[in-house]
């Protein structure tokens, strides 16, 4: 989407407003300032965005999820310090709180980032002249932070591979999948439908990949549970193979994000030093309770041990202690794939998965948990046994 | 027989001097249905009620604390939905440098 005049990010639309609930409520309750024609008088003490840190104009009439959301990954990004604290020593904390602040915090996002204006991170700007929207509109919202890889596997922009099904045939948005509870933190919610003793004991999720799975492919396709429907391979593989292992196709993968300031500008910039595409399985890090698979897709990360050198150095020193291949799941879900065409499209196919000779081998240390030693042998096609 | 005759005679007359204050006291009895309810009393007895006195939240009691407010002229929405005047009242653009960003973030 082209960027917004500054004029247009302001722009509040004076007939379709006032009619909406929040347009009931007095533009300083929430922004604070004060009512005045004169610019400078009316700005003063304004708050542009009154939804970030507590939420406290929100709260009043949704305190459901004004209690929760500050605790939510949207809202803390706790998965980047899950990963830091694990690379790192406390000593270096403080170099990369720094960094973190610089480089990674923009990315926080408010109630109002989803509900009534862009992200601040990718230039602002009212969705629909301020009306709020329950569901937040998928590209000016969910994929303008969630761009470079879910966004442009979902909508097909990688060129060469189609868009996921679910967009291509079912126009589904992301929060036909992801739910408010999910996206909001609310863990309680969950716990209403996941009641299984294994799942109630679980702690708030620390990274994406974390605590309860939601969604789950199977929420809308229970049949594909093992034994619920005809499929052959449904059959044979059960819960050893995370769905996209089958089902989604080749996606993007970076390599070595370093982060610095601007000895032009003083401005926080990235660099990263290769972008590819890959499509390639290896070993589930976490086998759990809810993720129990032996088999997922793997994807490079950007995280490098140096990629912090600018606020000190070696910032990183237990940078091993985690893989630079990780777990993923591609939003580019299709029914029929490489993988599906045959049992020996994947038996057999080193091509497939994360050996020892496809890592650099500075990486292999930190990634022996997920590096496949040994290829699945071929099968009988005719038979389907080994 | 005579002395029956006389003694119905004595309550029909009885009864046509009288039949107004019957009258009346129905009237009464019918009318008591349309009195004002004491709100007051009825409030009291449902203070009773240790469940109704937690404070409840609903969008409806927050919406009712602004929607009843006499409508006042939004000064914020006068300049707010007018682009003219946003365009006017803008703070000049700096030219924003462009970004030594490189790669896929």
């Amino acid at each position: 989407m082209a960027p917004l005049e500054p004029w247009e990010k302001a722009l509040v639309d004076g007939k379709k407003f006032p009619a909406t609930v929040h347009g009931h409520v007095d533009c300083t309750d929430c922004h604070e300032g004060s009512q005045s024609s004169d610019k400078e008088t009316a700005h003063e003490g304004m708050t542009a965005r009154p939804s970030e840190g507590e939420a406290k104009a929100c709260r009043e009439c949704h305190p459901d999820v004004a209690e929760t959301f500050p605790s939510s990954l949207h809202s803390t990004q706790q998965g980047y310090w899950t990963v830091l604290e694990a690379r790192s020593v406390p000593e270096n904390h403080a170099a990369l709180e720094k960094a973190f602040g610089n480089h990674c915090a923009k990315c926080h996002a408010s109630c109002g980032d989803c509900h009534v204006a862009q992200p601040a991170g990718v230039g602002g700007g009212l969705f629909e002249g301020h009306v709020f929207t329950a569901a937040p509109p998928m590209t000016r919202s969910c994929t303008a932070c969630h761009g470079s890889r879910v966004g442009n596997e979902y909508l097909g922009k990688n060129e060469g591979f189609p868009g996921d099904v679910h967009f291509r045939e079912g126009r589904m948005n992301c929060v036909n999948c992801h739910d408010n509870h999910e996206l909001h933190g609310q863990p309680a919610a969950c716990a209403e439908c996941h009641t299984a003793p294994e799942e109630m004991s679980m702690k708030p999720a620390n990274h994406r990949y974390d605590g309860l799975q939601t969604p789950t492919c199977e929420s809308c396709h229970p049949n594909t549970i093992l034994g619920g429907d005809n499929i052959e391979m449904h059959t044979v593989h059960g819960a050893d193979l995370s769905c996209q292992v089958c089902h989604s196709v080749t996606y993007t993968s970076c390599d070595g994000c370093h982060v610095a300031l601007s000895e032009k500008t003083g401005k926080p910039f990235f660099e990263t030093e290769n972008t590819y595409f890959t499509f390639l399985i290896g070993l589930n890090p976490g086998r759990s309770y809810t993720r129990p698979y032996k088999y997922v897709p793997l994807r490079h990360v950007p995280a490098t041990p140096n990629g912090f050198s600018f606020y000190g150095e070696n910032l990183l020193p237990n940078f091993n202690s985690l893989s630079t291949w990780v777990f993923a799941t591609p939003h580019n879900i299709q029914l029929k794939t490489p993988q599906t065409e045959s049992c020996n499209a994947c038996h057999g196919n080193a091509n497939l998965f994360l050996t020892i000779d496809k890592v650099n081998p500075e990486e292999v240390e930190a990634n022996q948990n997920v590096i496949v030693e040994e290829v699945p042998a071929p099968v009988e096609e005719e038979t389907g046994t080994p | 027989m005579f002395l029956v005759k006389r003694s119905a005679k004595k309550r029909l007359d009885f009864m046509q001097k009288f039949q107004w204050i019957g009258i009346l006291l129905l009237a009464a009895f019918l009318l008591s249905g349309c009195a004002p309810v004491n709100e007051a009393a009825m409030q009291d007895e449902s203070a009773a009620s240790p469940a109704d006195l937690a404070p409840v939240f609903s969008i409806q009691s927050a919406l009712a604390r602004v929607v009843g407010k006499p409508a006042e002229p939004n000064e914020c929405l006068k300049c707010h939905a007018d682009k003219d005047r946003l365009i006017e009242t803008g703070d000049p653009v700096e030219p924003i440098a462009e970004s030594e960003s490189k790669g896929v973030g």
